[in-house]
């Protein structure tokens, strides 16, 4: 079992990620955040994942898909 | 300059807000208003609407540094408070909206955060190594019998290996309902997200479960003591538990 406190270490920008994106109330808000656009985070998923893999160490990179 | 909102809390607002930094740099602060505050950033509403990201490096540093930063200010009210998340990026023209938002919807807000109050929300993902994971004396090859060709045992080989995977498959998303079922009795609350893409997480094998509990304060032990029970990395299974976090998840009516 591992267990991460975001207290204690930098939380998983994935986690992160299926937390602020898709959840929180939602209020009519009246400015668009355009960069949080959901469908369009959709679309550069493949470009995050290069720019966060490249940051991210070795031995988490090992063997990505299943 | 125009309104970021972070969260709604009960008032007053806690004394651990004042000399935090937001999302733009900016000085967190609070707007009361009837028995609840809502924390909010005063940014620049240029930044949010002038043109739609194209999704390239920069937009995406961008994204990230949103995250952490909207994460940061709600994980540091979450700890002495109930705080109802709002959405990443709900920007207000100005104060005085924020205060007719409190205003309109503070019946739907108070209830929200009793149901809340006292919840913590845990993370619990279920990694199944598909190699090592159960194997059973029924997923071992069958014999091709001393007559078969070459290509005919290749043929079979390959059969089988298909309906061990599918089988190893089933027993995951088997055991993934089970481990969920567990956790939901000890939380007030569940959802399940959808599995990560492993190409963002970097996860091994496959993630049958990606869960979120709310679980009351009391209870965080036996949520725990699941996670451990479950837990066996010499088959195949892993379970990994994040947070405590603030209760995102959680923060809209539930789902069917």
């Amino acid at each position: 079992m591992n267990g991460s406190t975001p207290a204690g270490r930098e939380v998983a920008l994935v986690d992160l990620l299926d937390r602020l994106l898709a959840n929180g109330v939602v209020v009519a808000a009246e400015v668009t955040l355009s960069v949080a656009d959901v469908d369009l985070v959709r679309i550069s998923l493949r470009a995050l994942v290069t720019s966060v893999r490249a940051r991210e160490p070795l031995e988490a990179r090992r063997e990505g898909a299943a | 300059m125009a309104t970021y909102v972070y969260a709604i809390t009960r008032r007053p607002a806690p004394e651990r807000v004042r000399g935090m930094r937001g999302v733009s740099g900016e000085p967190v602060r609070s707007i009361e208003h009837g028995g609840l505050s809502a924390i909010v950033g005063s940014v620049d509403p240029r930044r949010f609407s002038e043109e739609p990201a194209r999704g390239g490096e920069e937009d995406l540093r961008a994204l990230e540094g949103l995250l952490r930063a909207h994460h940061r200010v709600v994980q540091a009210l979450a700890g002495d408070t109930t705080v109802l998340p709002l959405r990443l990026g709900t920007v207000y023209r100005g104060d005085e909206r924020v205060e007719a938002l409190l205003e309109d919807r503070r019946a739907e807000f108070e209830a929200t955060l009793e149901r809340i109050a006292g919840r913590t929300e845990w993370g619990v993902k279920l990694l199944v190594d598909s190699a090592a994971f159960d194997a059973e004396p029924e997923d071992r090859e069958p014999d091709a019998g001393p007559a078969a060709g070459a290509g005919t045992r290749y043929l079979l080989r390959r059969r089988s290996e298909e309906r061990s995977r599918q089988r190893r498959w089933d027993r995951a998303a088997a055991l993934a309902d089970q481990v969920h079922a567990a956790l939901d009795a000890v939380a007030a609350a569940s959802r399940r997200h959808a599995p990560q893409d492993a190409r963002l997480s970097g996860h091994r094998g496959w993630m049958v479960l990606n869960g979120a509990y709310l679980v009351d304060q009391g209870r965080d032990r036996e949520l725990l003591a699941v996670v451990r029970r479950f837990d066996d990395p010499e088959r195949g299974v892993r379970l990994e538990l994040t947070g405590p976090w603030a209760p995102y998840s959680f923060a809209e009516e539930e789902r069917a």
